[in-house]
């Protein structure tokens, strides 16, 4: 092959390269990240129900354990990146909580959680912030959350950043599914799809 | 060959300052702007054949999953996502919906009663559903879209606070359902909910400012996807 051929080729499949590699990283925040895939159990309580990612409370109970999730591996220093889409099939009840950063360890306890009010007010459950609307029934709504371990937690929804917490240093891990907050109740269906996560 | 190889990371760096920082189409298709690295506009033409309405949607992959960021209205002719991730690629696409929505339905919700709790019951009647032994549409929202309307539309009060809508499916052919809002004195109506094909029982929780709200129920299905637009985020805001 002439040496100009020879150059063009390698020209073309860098950029072919160049073009395509997005594909395999994380698609949100530059790049960098290494795509992980978490082991999970899956949580039942009172009358949650797990049916793969459809996830259900089907009782109107306001008090008691009423969850129904995935829990991952709990997760280090560095930097994680949780994605994954939400659609309330129905929901009867309100304030429930559909994803969660819990901190694990001596210091275990949620460190965020995005919850649904009635009518698709998405907020975070500490300090009450809204966080976006537009969760309505039937509509699929795209969560990134961006975790700085010591630093920094943030929270994309539909491809806008929405919330950002400072994060302390320790151990944490995802939740998702549907969970009845403190002042929430069912009943309410969840099913969520396209769960991805990375480091970096 | 060395000198060559050298090349190379120059091209890169040009290949990736191609990623657009501006995307537009001529004849009134889609076309978007970053107003700052990470605030995009996007812009198009309510021309052409009478729609429903308009979805706009975005992915971060050329052949992602394409999440909705709103139902918009016919008149509407632009949208702004802000505060968008950083670095990363964003992909836009408009989507027209077509059908004619039942006609509208005033509700005015009683005032709770003393002791009532309506958030405790067990709302088994709003779960989206085929009620048994409805007749299945037979008319197509392509070809008659006025036959395929939904008709018979009933709206139940079920508690101060919930209402149960049924209705006739009409349409063969129709992707989704969507029962529509208009509270109060709200100037437009609003998607309250979108519902699978076929689906004819729907109860909807409603928010404080609808006590007195309109609703219609419109059997659609999308048209033609328009261009996709390409950008791509900055480093963000300082």
């Amino acid at each position: 092959m002439p040496r100009k051929h020879r150059v063009l080729a390698g020209i073309a499949l860098l950029g072919g390269l160049v073009l395509t590699a997005p594909a395999a990283q994380a698609q949100v925040e530059g790049g960098g990240w290494t795509s992980r895939s978490p082991g999970f159990n899956v949580q039942e309580r009172g009358c949650g129900q797990v049916n793969n990612l459809t996830f259900t409370l089907t009782c109107s109970t306001a008090s008691g354990d009423q969850r129904a999730e995935r829990r991952y591996d709990t997760y280090g220093g560095g930097t994680y990146q949780f994605e994954g889409s939400f659609r309330i099939q129905s929901m009867g009840g309100t304030r429930i909580s559909l994803k969660q950063t819990f901190q694990d360890g001596p210091s275990a306890g949620p460190f965020f959680m995005l919850a649904v009010e009635r009518g698709g007010r998405l907020y975070a459950v500490h300090g009450g912030a809204t966080v976006a609307t537009g969760a309505t029934v039937g509509a699929t709504v795209r969560v990134n959350t961006v975790h700085q371990v010591g630093s920094q937690h943030r929270t994309y929804i539909n491809g806008s950043q929405k919330h950002s917490y400072s994060s302390p240093s320790g151990s944490f891990y995802d939740k998702f599914g549907a969970y009845r907050t403190s002042s929430g109740q069912g009943p309410a269906t969840v099913v969520w799809s396209g769960i991805r996560f990375w480091r970096k | 060959m060395l000198k060559s190889l050298a090349v190379l990371p120059v091209l890169a760096l040009l290949l990736s300052a191609c990623a657009a920082t501006e995307s537009a189409s001529p004849g009134g298709a889609l076309s978007g702007k970053l107003d700052t690295p990470v605030d995009v506009t996007l812009r198009w033409e309510n021309t052409g054949q009478p729609v429903a309405g308009r979805v706009l949607e975005y992915a971060n992959e050329p052949n992602g999953e394409y999440t909705v960021l709103k139902f918009l209205a016919p008149e509407e002719t632009s949208y702004r996502h802000p505060d968008l991730i950083p670095e990363t690629r964003f992909f836009y696409r408009l989507r027209p919906y077509y059908g004619t929505a039942s006609p509208e339905q005033s509700v005015t919700l009683p005032e709770p009663k003393p002791g009532d709790k309506p958030e405790e019951d067990p709302h088994e009647w709003a779960v989206p559903q085929t009620l048994p032994g409805a007749p299945a549409g037979t008319q197509s929202l392509r070809a008659n879209a006025s036959a395929a309307t939904p008709t018979e539309v009933k709206a139940t009060v079920m508690t101060s606070q919930g209402i149960r809508f049924t209705w006739r499916d009409n349409a063969s052919d129709e992707e989704h359902y969507a029962v529509e809002v208009k509270a109060g004195a709200a100037p437009a109506w609003s998607t309250a909910a979108l519902l699978d094909p076929n689906i004819n029982s729907f109860g909807l929780v409603t928010l404080p400012e609808e006590r007195t709200a309109a609703y219609r129920v419109r059997a659609f299905y999308y048209g033609p996807a328009s261009n996709v637009v390409e950008l791509r985020t900055g480093r963000g805001k300082p």
